[in-house]
């Protein structure tokens, strides 16, 4: 098992032009701010031109598969497939917010002496996409954001202002008895 | 009785230093550390897996 080899398959394919645009979301793209937390697989967004649209508007990942079985990688969970070890799970981008988070992505080198770099979403938009979501590993992993003060307060207000976004932090702040510094309510 | 609150408490603050220090040792992790961290993790909760499932099928049961 090996997220550091897992990583590297995901510059591969970008590298053969099979991942146009893409962001590392969830826990995985957490880990580049905050401190690790447990999760069973990798979340990639990306840009639908990544998939085969069908006319029933269903969104294939063929091209990705098969990229990744010509890496040797075939084995599927059910989530996604199985890249040492760690399932990866391609996500198309379906609202306005995935698409400002893949142009906003930042490339983060996976070790200092390895040419090793996959884009990963910056923190604010974790957090924003987080709020949309609004479960309850969602908010514990806000407020390990805010605890561990992992992110840029004026980029969140701005992104949450943008993206329609203030009641869900509303919702978040009540919930979980916060104060809104963001000052948005 | 006062030994044993001057121990509790030695204990007590023990455990602080090793926290704060436990703290300052993640701050200072690199992003390479972090994933061989969470390759850990994983590892564990594989373990760990069995032990959920019965408890979720001793669940499910009552």
């Amino acid at each position: 098992m090996s997220l550091s080899k897992a990583l590297c398959v995901i510059q591969e394919l970008q590298k053969r032009g099979i991942l146009p645009r893409y962001a590392i979301t969830g826990a995985i793209a957490a880990l580049a701010y905050i401190e690790p937390t447990l999760t069973n697989d990798i979340d990639v967004l990306v840009e639908v031109s990544a998939f085969d649209s069908m006319a029933s508007g269903l969104l294939l990942s063929t091209r990705l598969d098969a990229a990744l079985a010509d890496l040797g990688y075939c084995e599927r969970v059910d989530v996604g497939i199985l890249v040492e070890g760690w399932p990866i799970q391609f996500i198309p981008v379906s609202n306005e917010l995935d698409e400002a988070s893949l142009d906003s992505a930042v490339l983060k080198k996976i070790d200092p002496n390895m040419d090793v770099g996959v884009f990963v979403m910056r923190a604010e938009d974790i957090i924003a996409k987080a709020l949309s979501i609004g479960r309850e590993k969602d908010y514990a992993r806000i407020e390990a954001f805010l605890t561990q003060n992992a992110l840029d307060i004026s980029l969140l207000r701005d992104r949450l202002v943008e993206q329609n976004l203030i009641g869900a932090w509303s919702v978040f702040c009540a919930k979980t008895g916060m104060k809104d510094f963001l000052g948005l309510d | 009785m006062l030994d044993k609150h001057a121990a509790a408490r030695q204990y007590l603050e023990k455990c602080l230093e090793d926290k704060a220090r436990w703290r300052q040792r993640q701050a200072k992790l690199t992003l390479a550390e972090k994933i061989l961290i969470m390759d850990k993790l994983k590892e564990a909760s594989a373990l760990f897996a069995p032990l959920r499932a019965h408890h979720k099928k001793a669940m499910d049961q009552t």
